[in-house]
């Protein structure tokens, strides 16, 4: 009997409870799987198809049909522990890494003190649809790569062997001019110990306890981005007791909305 | 950027520390006040069943000065952080104050003493109180779109409040006048609305969204924690309507009532404590689970003291152990866990890395604490069960102790607090109030 070829469309919850063993193979591939293996789905996770999903830890959709399709006799180029597989760059990184496309160096106005980003948004302002340009700075720009994702904007950045990252945009936004939101999240080569998490719309505690899983969970996680729509007070003497710290990258009020960017940091390492 | 910066002002659901922090430690000094009022009054508290003097004192500053002082000052701040809406302004938090806590204070000298213009006086300031303390939740309340069982929960013992407050003056008025045909009855039935109705509901609605936080599980069951609460509200009424009409089948069918939503609350509660990422939860949840046991136990004494079975204190000893036994033992250990918490959450500043909880203050006074509240509630319990003052003045002894170890670790706490802004030159206690 033939096994079904899951698609990028298919519910997520349900691959998940389809394909027995599923659960762990997937807890290799991100630790949020891991932590829904143990605690079950979350919300976001029930209602999504498999591209969500993916888009949702940071991974490639590729990965996650290769690993969900793996018993179906697809092709699956990697061991299924590889975390190779976090760190597939999406198609389109290679077309900008060509001499003709623009790179943009910000590396020496910060040196000098400025903030490049009026240089950067004149780039942006220039792009079409489906162009892209490089950006080189001394420090991955998360605050900056999730402004542009609300321009349409999708980012991958990588770190470079002599320091700094390099960070590749892709404008998404219809051609019609219109401005939509990156329908992906920022990717990096190194997502293996950086998360992304979007707990917006969740109830207490469901947020805290997201946070807290991914970060008492056994994957070596240093770093994370948190986007969350209340103040998580609670959550600080949690990161305190754990010896993580956080700052606020990002703060937005409308009306009685308000949504926040939290970049959440371990201090272990660094000591 | 905000480096390890917390919002405060208009736009933060964290008010200013002095607010919370003034109600919590009120409610410590309360609780010593409260043993020791039990001390000087231990003959009397065996077979008490109404009327003036130092042991209503000792009741209502239980009610009033534990119980109600911790629910202001958890639902001004914990309420607004759970749900995300801020108060509209924080000057109502002050009035509700300087109007709750001096009449606390006056209506318990007044009941101590017999004198009815300080009771009576006492009781308008802490309906003032009370009554903006009221708005101020219902406003928030009103603007909440999430959360909807504990907020009906928070609901609903806005209303248990308002019918306690117009029985509470009522029996007040009857002091003086002597209108009521039955004082007792209405006396209970004031009781009944304050403890399960008021009281009981925000335990139960808070403890919905604070005991997951804690143990950090997922939010309880909806199906389970709706039978709870549609349970245990005709069981409040039941009981008072029972109470006031003097029909013994409404009392058990709101007891029983009662019993079956405790069992629904206390399934949903170890779900929370089963599915939880901590495990090892302290000596807080000690004190937690203590009170939980004791809840179904205050129903079946209630039931058998409605009986008769436990003879002519059966109604002091439900009482007693529905205040001491269940609703202070579980205060106890929720305000040993969100003191610490509260003030860890304020200490976010500068980038300056706070102190851990168990950093905040020496936990082993808490153990005394514990242990005295656990002989405590035990010797009162044999003295009224004897009928033997000096059981009861035993335990009032180690309660009054237990009470002073209590406010020792919330003062270490403050201390804590005032120590690490000292350094940093960040806000203190008021400088953020607006």
């Amino acid at each position: 009997m033939t096994e079904k070829v899951f698609l990028p469309e298919d519910s997520f919850s349900e691959v998940w409870e389809s394909k027995p063993g599923l659960k762990n193979r997937l807890s290799t591939l991100h630790p949020y799987f891991a932590h829904m293996a143990t605690y079950g789905l979350s919300d976001q996770m029930k209602s999504a198809s498999l591209a969500e999903a993916a888009v949702w830890v940071g991974i490639s959709v590729e990965a996650i049909l290769s690993f969900v399709n793996c018993g179906a006799g697809l092709t699956n180029n990697r061991s299924e522990g590889d975390s190779s597989a976090q760190t597939d760059a999406p198609l389109w990184v290679d077309s900008l890494k060509t001499p003709e496309v623009m790179e943009l160096d910000v590396r020496p106005v910060l040196a000098e003190g400025q903030d490049p980003f009026e240089q950067i948004m004149s780039v942006v302002h220039r792009l079409r649809n489906n162009d892209g340009f490089r950006l080189v700075a001394p420090f991955n720009p998360v605050p900056l790569r999730n402004v542009l994702a609300e321009r349409g904007m999708t980012s991958y950045a990588e770190p470079m062997p002599e320091g700094g990252w390099v960070v590749y945009f892709h404008n998404d936004a219809p051609s019609d001019g219109s401005i939509k939101s990156s329908p992906y999240p920022l990717r990096d080569k190194t997502t293996d110990k950086v998360v992304h998490l979007d707990v917006r719309n969740m109830e207490p505690p469901q947020p805290l306890v997201e946070i807290l899983t991914l970060i008492d969970g056994p994957s070596p996680i240093e770093e994370m981005f948190v986007r969350i729509h209340r103040e998580p007070v609670f959550l600080f003497p949690e990161l305190a007791e754990r010896d993580w710290t956080y700052e606020v990258l990002e703060h937005r009020i409308d009306g009685d909305q308000e949504e926040f960017l939290l970049h959440l940091t371990t201090q272990r390492s660094a000591a | 950027m905000f480096p390890g910066t917390i919002l405060m002002g208009a736009q933060s659901r964290l008010l200013p520390p002095s607010i919370p922090f003034r109600f919590f430690f009120a409610a410590a000094f309360f609780h010593i006040v409260f043993w020791v009022l039990v001390l000087i009054s231990a003959d009397q508290v065996p077979g008490f069943v109404g009327g003036t003097g130092p042991v209503l004192a000792a009741l209502h500053a239980l009610t009033l000065g534990v119980f109600t002082m911790t629910a202001m000052g958890a639902s001004f701040q914990l309420l607004t952080v759970a749900t995300g809406v801020a108060l509209r302004a924080i000057w109502p938090c002050h009035l509700a104050w300087w109007l709750y806590f001096p009449g606390v204070i006056i209506l318990l000298a007044g009941f101590a003493t017999h004198y009815h213009y300080a009771q009576a006086l006492g009781a308008v300031a802490a309906i003032g109180g009370l009554v903006v303390y009221g708005i101020v939740v219902a406003d928030v309340l009103r603007r909440t779109k999430s959360l909807k069982m504990a907020i009906t929960h928070a609901w609903l013992a806005l209303i248990a409040l308002v019918g306690l407050m117009v029985l509470g003056f009522t029996l007040i008025a009857d002091f003086d006048h002597g209108f009521l045909s039955d004082h007792a009855a209405i006396g209970l039935a004031h009781f009944i609305l304050a403890v399960f109705g008021f009281m009981g509901l925000l335990a139960l609605g808070f403890s919905t969204i604070l005991v997951p936080m804690f143990a950090l599980s997922p939010a309880v069951p909806d199906r389970q924690g709706w039978m709870a609460l549609t349970a245990v509200v005709p069981a409040i009424i039941l009981a008072v309507l029972g109470v006031i009409l003097g029909q013994k089948p409404l009392i058990y069918g709101g007891l029983a009532l009662g019993l079956i939503g405790t069992g629904f609350h206390l399934w949903c509660m170890r779900f929370a404590l089963k599915k939880g990422m901590r495990k090892r939860l302290g000596l807080s949840f000690v004190m937690i689970k203590g009170g939980w046991v004791m809840l179904p136990v205050t129903l079946v004494l209630g039931t058998a003291a409605t009986a008769g079975w436990l003879g002519y204190s059966g109604i002091t000893l439900f009482g007693f152990v529905s205040v001491a036994g269940w609703l202070l033992t579980f205060l106890l250990g929720i305000l040993q866990r969100i003191i610490p918490f509260l003030a860890s959450m304020n200490m976010n500043r500068k980038g300056r890395k706070p102190p851990t909880l168990s950093e905040m203050a020496d936990e082993r006074t808490l153990k005394v604490a514990a242990v005295c509240h656990v002989l405590a509630v035990l010797s009162v319990a044999v003295g009224i069960v004897q009928d033997q003052g000096n059981f009861v003045l035993v335990g009032a002894l180690c309660g009054t102790l237990g009470a002073v170890a209590f406010l020792w670790y919330a003062s270490a706490v403050g201390t804590t607090y005032l120590s690490y802004h000292k350094g940093g030159g960040a806000e203190t206690l008021e400088t953020t109030d607006q």
